[in-house]
């Protein structure tokens, strides 16, 4: 048989230290790891799957891994970042872990964001927790010499973290919350709408994370103003590298995928907004 | 002499600790993060005639110590499989076993046939116990003429390994083994996930999309063993055990209850290496019990009377 097959090795599985794991925002933990390899690869968008046990503990719950984007990587001290929140068991068990506890992870995972080379108007646009991969996003844009803006959503003032982290790399950012504590008072898909009229007709491309309605919304959004989106989508997964298959995202009528699913782990997290359902993910 | 070898039927296996399908892809996702050729078998996700698109949205809830699924059998069907997946299986150094699923027996046949005529497959697990679909699938073995009309029919079609998973959602899964040792199966392999649900008790809605899935995890293994130890007992054919097993120790229990190989399912989402792990603490643990190989622990549980 001639067929050629070329292993990706793209991918480890690695005991990493823990070097800092600190509050930053109301209830929103960035933990930094070293991880040189993982550090080394990551791509933006790229995520990690961390068994949240200490990684010589034969405690057996949670049984599964959890996913995490790569928040932030510093290839020369080897280091990466994750951004997490307290939601259940298993990020629960991050909370209880001390400097210098290790902890077993699998990354990078997961096809990240295309890079634009076009010099025209970019906006990063984050709700929540989807904030995460748009640090390490922002240092590859500036490497480019791109500039863009960051739109960021949250719930309330006390809840938002990456404004400085992100201007450190240039980006004009621009806040919404809920209840008006900062910036605009309501959605950060409104912050969307303005800045694609006042970029109209160079508006070239969007990026986004965040809750599934708010991708869903800036999907709509783009594809109206035909400007190129690029979301990464939040689901829960079992592996993380494409064995279980337990993250199906459907693919939108039209595109080459439909009838099959794309599984979150290996054809995402991110994706062009146009080619999913955004439905398809929420409980 | 390796002291893990075993055999089934006249083929050898270099150790007895397989991966089980559906929880190793078709080898290549994990080959980065495992090492293949230390495993005693692979066995691919489930292949049926056509491809699958498996269920919707969601298909994965992790329970105290388990998980439910109801992913529905997603796969790429054989001409795929044979053209994009079988290429590479063939050229790792790991003994190959496909899982083959079906609506029909028809559809059973019509996989291994195609299969037949390639080279690099030591033999056929028969997915007679999938929850998660709506034909086909469990109801096979949960019926035991059911399950020996569609062993004699796969047994007609190959010299190679023929293999039927059992459920346990059954009465006595030992009968069900029994119908099928007598229509020439080489082994049995069992327990295929049980049957479990879970609800979200705000919106009152199932966990999973099919209601009920197939329940899998350590928190499975003590039926396991009940099931297998049934099993055993029952069969003259070797006994596969599958369910919960994530470290040696868990392997040591099936091979004392009579099972000659076990398979690791659900674990190797967690950790792709287990099985390789567990095939050294097994080989530390003949060395430290004095045992010349796995086939003197095999079926060693004791169970005279205390006193």
């Amino acid at each position: 048989m001639a067929s050629k097959i070329v292993p990706t090795q793209t991918k480890g599985l690695y005991d990493c230290r823990v070097l800092s794991n600190d509050e930053v925002a109301r209830g929103i933990f960035l933990m930094r790891l070293h991880a040189p390899e993982i550090a080394a690869r990551v791509q933006p968008g790229q995520f990690v799957n961390i068994k949240t046990q200490p990684h010589d503990s034969d405690e057996i719950a949670p049984l599964l891994r959890r996913p995490f984007s790569v928040c932030q990587t510093d290839r020369n001290a080897g280091w990466i970042s994750i951004l997490w929140k307290n939601v259940g068991p298993g990020t629960r068990m991050l909370s209880r872990h001390p400097i210098d506890t290790v902890l077993n992870i699998i990354g990078p995972l997961g096809k990240g964001f295309e890079l634009t080379d076009e010099n025209a108007a970019v906006a990063l646009v984050a709700g929540g927790l989807g904030v995460a991969p748009m640090p390490i996003l922002a240092a590859a844009l500036h490497e480019r010499r791109s500039s863009f803006t960051v739109l960021l959503g949250a719930r309330t003032s006390a809840e938002l973290w990456g404004k400085e982290e992100l201007q450190r790399f240039g980006a004009q950012i621009r806040i919404a919350t809920d209840d008006g504590s900062a910036g605009h008072r309501g959605f950060v898909t409104e912050l969307l709408q303005n800045w694609i009229k006042e970029h109209d007709p160079i508006a070239s491309r969007v990026y986004s994370c965040g809750p599934m309605p708010m991708l869903e919304r800036v999907a709509s959004i783009c594809s109206a103003a035909k400007v190129r989106a690029e979301v990464a989508v939040e689901t829960v997964m079992g592996c993380g590298f494409g064995i279980c298959m337990g993250c199906p995202i459907q693919p939108r009528e039209g595109v080459e995928q439909f009838g099959r699913y794309y599984l979150a782990c290996l054809d995402g997290p991110v994706f062009c907004a146009d080619d999913i359902r955004y439905e398809s993910t929420s409980h | 002499m390796n002291p893990l070898r075993i055999k089934i039927a006249r083929l050898e296996f270099p150790n007895p600790v397989f991966v089980a399908s559906g929880t190793f892809g078709y080898g290549q996702e994990a080959a980065d993060l495992a090492n293949l050729s230390a495993l005693g078998a692979l066995i691919t996700k489930s292949i049926g005639a056509q491809p699958r698109r498996g269920n919707p949205h969601p298909r994965l809830f992790e329970t105290t110590a388990g998980l439910l699924n109801s992913i529905g059998l997603q796969n790429v069907g054989v001409q795929s499989f044979i053209q994009e997946k079988l290429p590479f299986l063939r050229a790792q150094r790991v003994p190959l076993i496909v899982n083959v699923a079906g609506r029909t027996i028809d559809e059973y046949e019509e996989v291994v046939t195609a299969l037949e005529a390639h080279e690099g497959i030591l033999g056929y697990e028969l997915n007679f116990s999938c929850p998660n679909v709506k034909e086909g699938g469990l109801e096979f073995s949960q019926k035991a003429e059911v399950t020996a009309v569609a062993t004699a029919r796969i047994r007609k079609l190959t010299k190679r390994l023929v293999i039927p998973k059992l459920t346990p959602n059954v009465t006595r899964v030992s009968e069900i083994a029994r119908a099928a040792e007598s229509e020439g199966a080489d082994a049995v392999s069992l327990i295929n996930t049980l049957t479990g649900m879970a609800v979200d008790i705000e919106t009152w809605r199932p966990r999973i999309n099919t209601i009920v899935g197939g329940y899998s995890g350590p928190a499975i293994k003590p039926v396991a063993l009940a099931k297998v130890y049934e099993t055993a007992k029952a069969v003259n054919i070797p006994v596969i055990g599958i369910g919960g097993i994530r470290n040696w120790q868990d392997a040591v229990e099936f091979f004392l209850v009579g099972a000659s190989a076990v398979q690791v399912g659900t674990a190797n989402f967690v950790d792709p290496r287990t099985a390789e792990k567990i095939v050294n603490g097994l080989q530390e643990y003949l060395e430290r019990k004095g045992l010349a190989s796995i086939d003197e622990l095999r079926g060693g549980l004791r169970v005279e009377k205390r006193g």
